[in-house]
């Protein structure tokens, strides 16, 4: 068989003699290749490796756990790392909750609160210490509420710099801050409410900080009070004791709401410093002003209604230019208008100033001098301009009884202001 | 030899008898060396319906969660929780006039994020009593009641989408003073969003709602994208401000009243008028084109029928069998200045009783000079 099939020739003698013999060394033969191409090391290359993830892998953060045995208040942070809290905090009367005295720490309170119990004098979170500061510090996701920390903020952050807060439901604080923080600081989608007393400010920062998406509402000061280089951007600041929005210089606002008929603000709708730009911006039913800037300041965009006294304040050297400001002076007196410049060489340009006429007051005043009154429109007013002394101003037309402005009826310098 | 042994054993067990070692008594109880799982994941599941909330505290679903009976599918009664829908849905259907979340007192601090709520009679989340909370990341559809989200005062509701919530007129996301960012309300029976008292609502989109897209009053609106609204893509009121917003083929665009601003907007397509005012407000620099899609000859690319509106420097163009810019009787103390029209039905301009910079068609081109008595900087042009 093997020298028809396969070619191969073998001696006689050495194929066994029987058939059966026969088969059973075909079978052995056949069966040759598989002998000799073997399965490879049978000893493993090593130990055996995990299959599955620990729980530490699971969850790699360290647990804050009030429940844990022999957790002690405050719980002290010295290692930079990741945290989370395991349950809501709670600690005994005048003891601070978390101490963080470390660069690089996160904080996730992972839906939980921190809720301050007879926490007269101490505050819910300190970072940092006197002058020690610190930085990359991350704190989210949770509430940090009913704290009575003598003056200073519940979550006393003024030592972090370059910090994020975010997700933050803070309310209930009295005497101080809610939320403060030092310079280069992120502040987004935090809710402060309800601080009580006058330093009772929602969110305040340090310098050089960025607020966004943040609502800051009933707190007994400022809603949200901003340091130099700051800006606030897409807020809501209503029914707070103070100021709505509080800004020191250079900062800019932008899309921020503050006031309304039900939840006006005790203070200013937004009350800026030196040198800040205020952009697309609603201030109503305040009751103060809608919106004041100190010197050299831009209010761009604005609407400034129904607030008890002014639309719209500046000093000297700012730009005020397309906004309305009508349904002011309900309250106060006729020195109110819809918008007044208290100082020198101020731009107002292209505003609306209309209705603002409960007690009389006007549309626009210009107290001191050097500045120009260009292209802006008025009418119901008490009065509707009055133009101090050495002040430049476009000539103001009544148009109140409509039709064409020509040159016919004199009015085709470019710099008019209306009364229509 | 006894005797060497034994001198042998002692010899080596010399250094273990020089050197001790200490105490064998544990020097307290074993202290924890693992997290438990009840550390990894501390929260508070919710792994069936209905569910109740009485402490404060966070919690999270464990899977799909279907409504079962007549009640709520979560009622909150305590201050203080967040509830982390994890991916999840809260799925209704379970008989009664009921919402997906509900908070049936006065509540402060919710939280709701990460997933979907659906199918729910009485809103999806119905938190009108809750000050202060927080909603994002969520998905919320085929709901009716008042509101699919109903937020209280002093809210944020950011990053959700509210769609086809359709029951009577149901609003998609209400609040006060509250803000709303990054939003997409559609679909709904009644408004899309729906905010008043301060609140700011900015880069949302709202389309396809049978009311307004967006209902605003003393708010700010800002860079939002309204479509295919049945009522103003846009209505806000009381010195609201709308800027830099987008308004296409809902019934009007832009509807304003009472002291509020219109700056930089875009309307288009719109049935009925691109932008209508009652009094004291300023429209500035705004784009209405295409709009009066109905044909109708009252509409316009901007029209008041009310007093002391500032119309300005908008652009108002191929507005259908309409006007240009129309301030009709029995508007007064409007002012009409620098705007520019083209294409218009039924005129560009109809000033009424409105002061009005004069009208000069340079439509047939040609440079803007004195000699053509052109150089009014009041000018409204037609072109």
């Amino acid at each position: 068989v093997l020298r028809r099939r396969f070619g191969i020739h073998c001696s006689a003698h050495l194929l066994p003699s029987s058939m059966k013999a026969r088969f059973f060394f075909l079978i052995c033969l056949a069966g040759l290749p598989l002998s000799v191409f073997g399965q490879g090391q049978l000893n493993p290359t090593g130990t055996p490796g995990p299959t599955m993830k620990s729980l530490d892998q699971v969850e790699a953060r360290i647990v804050i756990d009030p429940r844990q045995p022999g957790f002690t208040y405050p719980y002290t942070i010295t290692t930079p790392g990741s945290y989370y809290l395991a349950g809501n905090l709670t600690p005994p009367a005048s003891k601070i909750a978390i101490v963080v005295n470390s660069n690089y720490v996160t904080i996730d309170l992972n839906g939980y609160s921190i809720t301050g119990v007879n926490s007269n004098g101490v505050v819910a979170i300190q970072v940092g210490n006197g002058n020690i500061q610190r930085t990359g510090f991350c704190f989210r996701n949770g509430m940090v509420n009913n704290w009575s920390p003598g003056g200073n903020a519940a979550i006393n952050a003024q030592n972090a710099c370059g910090a994020l807060f975010e997700k933050l439901i803070v309310t209930d604080n009295s005497g101080g801050p809610g939320l403060l923080t030092g310079d280069g600081c992120t502040i987004k989608a935090c809710i402060a409410r309800n601080q009580t007393g006058s330093a009772g400010i929602g969110i305040q920062t340090g310098n050089s900080c960025s607020v966004v998406d943040c609502a800051a509402t009933g707190n007994g000061g400022a809603g949200i009070s901003i340091g130099s280089g700051s800006s606030i951007i897409n807020g809501s600041a209503s029914g707070n004791g103070g100021d709505g929005i509080d800004s020191a210089g250079n900062c800019s606002i932008i899309h921020c709401s503050a006031g309304g008929f039900s939840t006006p603000n005790f203070g200013f709708g937004i009350n800026a410093g030196l040198t800040c730009t205020i952009t697309g911006c609603t201030a109503t039913d305040n009751q103060k002003s809608g919106i004041t800037v100190s010197d050299a300041s831009t209010v761009n965009g604005c609407t400034a209604g129904s607030n008890y006294l002014n639309g719209i304040v500046c000093t000297s050297y700012c730009h005020i230019i397309n906004n309305n400001c009508s349904y002011n002076d309900s309250h106060g007196s006729s020195t109110n208008a819809g918008i007044i410049a208290t100082g020198n060489g101020n731009t107002i340009d292209s505003n609306e100033s209309d209705s603002n006429a409960d007690q009389g007051g006007g549309g626009y005043v210009l107290s001191g001098t050097k500045n120009i009154l260009v292209r802006n429109s008025a009418t119901g007013n008490g009065y509707n301009y009055n133009v101090g002394s050495n002040n430049t101003y476009g000539p103001i037309i009544n148009m109140s009884s409509g039709g064409v402005i020509s040159s016919a009826s004199g009015t085709v310098n470019p710099w008019t202001n209306w009364i229509h | 030899m006894k005797t060497s042994l034994l001198l042998l054993v002692s010899l080596f067990a010399l250094p273990f008898l020089i050197f001790g070692q200490g105490s064998i008594t544990p020097s307290g109880t074993p202290g924890p060396t693992m997290k438990s799982l009840d550390q990894i994941e501390a929260r508070t599941p919710i792994s069936s319906l209905p569910f109740t909330i009485s402490t404060s505290g966070s919690y999270y679903l464990t899977k799909n969660l279907t409504a079962a009976g007549s009640g709520a599918g979560i009622t909150v009664s305590a201050d203080n929780v967040s509830i982390d829908l994890k991916g999840f849905t809260l799925t209704g259907g379970g008989g009664g006039t009921v919402a997906g979340i509900n908070v049936p007192a006065g509540q402060e601090n919710l939280c709701v994020r990460n997933g979907t709520v659906t199918g729910w009679t009485n809103g999806g989340i119905r938190a009108s009593n809750v000050s202060g909370s927080l909603y994002e990341n969520l998905f919320i559809s085929n709901t009716s009641g008042e509101a699919a989200l109903t937020m209280g005062y002093f809210c944020i509701a950011r990053s959700c989408v509210v769609q086809s919530n359709t029951g009577g007129s149901t609003t998609g996301i209400s609040g006060g003073s509250s803000l709303v960012s990054h939003c997409n309300s559609s679909q709904n029976s009644g408004s899309g969003i729906s905010v008043f008292e301060g609140s700011t609502v900015i880069d949302c989109v709202a389309a396809q709602n049978h009311s307004n897209g967006i209902t605003a009053s003393t708010c700010t609106v800002a860079d939002c994208a309204v479509s295919d609204n049945g009522a103003s893509g846009i209505s806000a009121s009381q010195g609201s401000s709308v800027v830099d917003c987008t308004a296409v083929s809902n019934n009007t665009g832009i509807s304003v009243d009472n002291g509020s601003s219109v700056r930089n907007c875009t309307t288009k397509f719109n049935p009925g008028s691109g932008i209508y005012a009652t009094s004291n407000c300023t429209l500035v620099g705004n784009t209405c084109n295409g709009n009066n899609t109905a044909n109708n000859s009252a509409n316009a690319g901007i029209y008041t029928d009310g007093s002391a509106n500032t119309i300005d420097s908008n652009s108002c163009t191929s507005n259908g069998n309409g006007v240009g810019i129309s301030t009709p009787s029995p508007a007064t103390k409007n002012i009409i200045v620098r705007n520019s029209c083209s294409g218009n039905g039924s005129g560009n301009y109809q000033v009424g009783s409105s002061a009005y910079g004069p009208i000069i068609d340079m439509s047939a081109g040609g440079p803007i000079s004195s000699a053509s008595g052109t150089v009014n900087p009041w000018t409204n042009w037609i072109h």
